[in-house]
């Protein structure tokens, strides 16, 4: 069952590089970057995995290459500042001042960064 | 023609198109509307995520017995069956059940189409019971003002560092069952110290099915929090 968390995701990915190829008349994906916060449920794994089962069935992206930039969260200081690495996601607080009055700046998001193909 | 591409001899060159697009935008956009629908409608929703059987269904009747029926609405969201609902209704609080089958977690659309069949018109309070599970409902917008996790002390005080990103988000953790918290060694000490270098901001609060008045902090606190949402100018 957790594994199959990231075939919806996967489906979804899918659906926006098909709408953005149409959009920009690109025939073939060469590749697709996309960005993954360590922040989100989402793993790099079993999204690569589903990806590669699920481009057979389409023509666009059948030779794509998904690319998967990995990004640490980042948080901000509400104390003191400072912004720093969260290194794992439950330590969740400044290394700086110890404040745990913390906002989270980076990590969350899973994004496409840009499609390649001609 | 080139077998490659399929281009007539001249190999043509790749572009590449900038995106910066959120994978979860749509679900995310349905959300946002979703929220904002119910804070019009002075209704305050809160996404209620824990385990399997770590008390969700509980804390939802517990709270139930200190605040009109009559405010209350609940999205039920599980893999299979209505037997949450039926609990529900035999307190007469109107209930909706999402059987999401083989989903681990409840999506914008879900919620949607789920407010599209409910009368809310007088209530005050919508609780989104988050199909049981600790992983998946992590970070998913649905249209909720605010998340709450039901952990229960039978799960063991280890939960909040395994399975951090559900702890991350939320607004208030209850630590369910809490009568039995001897029985099996729950280590409040180390939990609650682990939930702060999580959730600095976190509320904690302590729930029993064994005892009644035990509800009623949590009662307060959603009072409080729907009072906070409708004073609130601009919803974000
Ligand atoms: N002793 C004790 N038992 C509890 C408490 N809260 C819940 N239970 C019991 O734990 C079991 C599960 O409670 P539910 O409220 O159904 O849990 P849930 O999280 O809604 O379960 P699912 O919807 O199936 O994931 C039931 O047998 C409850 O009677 C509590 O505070 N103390
Ligand atoms: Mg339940
Ligand atoms: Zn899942
Ligand atoms: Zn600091």
């Amino acid at each position: 069952m957790l594994k199959m968390h990231e075939l919806s995701i996967t489906k979804k990915l899918i659906e926006m590089i098909e709408k953005e190829a149409k959009q920009n008349k690109i025939k073939t994906i060469t590749s697709v970057t996309v960005e993954l916060g360590s922040l989100t449920s989402y793993k790099k794994e079993p999204l690569s995995f589903y990806f590669d089962a699920l481009k057979k069935e389409s023509a666009l992206i059948k030779k794509t290459k998904l690319i998967v930039n990995e990004i640490k969260g980042r948080l901000k200081c509400e104390s003191c500042g400072e912004e720093s690495t969260i290194e794992e996601p439950y330590m969740i607080f400044c290394p700086e001042c110890e404040s745990y009055n913390v906002g989270i700046v980076k990590g969350k998001d899973f994004k496409i960064l840009n499609i390649s193909g001609k | 023609m080139c077998e490659e591409c399929g281009c007539n001899g001249e190999k043509q060159k790749d572009k590449m198109i900038f995106l910066d697009k959120s994978v979860t935008e749509l679900n995310d956009s349905i959300a946002d509307k979703t929220r904002i629908f119910l804070k019009e409608k002075s209704i305050l929703c809160i996404n209620i995520m824990g385990a399997p059987g770590s008390g969700k269904t509980t804390v939802i009747e517990g709270i139930a017995d200190l605040i009109p029926r009559k405010e209350i609405a609940v999205i039920q969201g599980d893999l299979e069956s209505d037997v949450d609902k039926k609990r529900l209704e035999k307190m007469n609080i109107e209930t909706f059940q999402i059987n999401t089958h083989s989903g681990c977690h409840l999506n914008a659309d879900m919620i949607e189409s789920a407010i599209s069949g409910m009368n809310l018109d007088g209530k005050k309070y919508l609780f989104i019971e988050n199909v049981g599970n600790l992983v998946c409902p992590a970070g998913v917008k649905m249209g909720q003002h605010i998340n709450i996790v039901i952990s229960s002390t039978t799960e063991g005080s280890d939960k909040p560092k395994k399975y951090p990103l559900v702890f991350m988000d939320s607004r208030l953790i209850v630590i369910s069952k809490y009568d039995l918290k001897d029985a099996v060694d729950f280590n409040e000490k180390g939990y609650v110290d682990d939930i702060v270098k999580i959730n600095g901001r976190a509320r904690i609060i302590k729930t029993s099915s064994k005892d009644s008045e035990s509800f009623t902090e949590m009662a307060h606190f959603i009072e409080h929090e729907r009072k906070h949402l409708l004073e609130r100018e601009h919803e974000h």
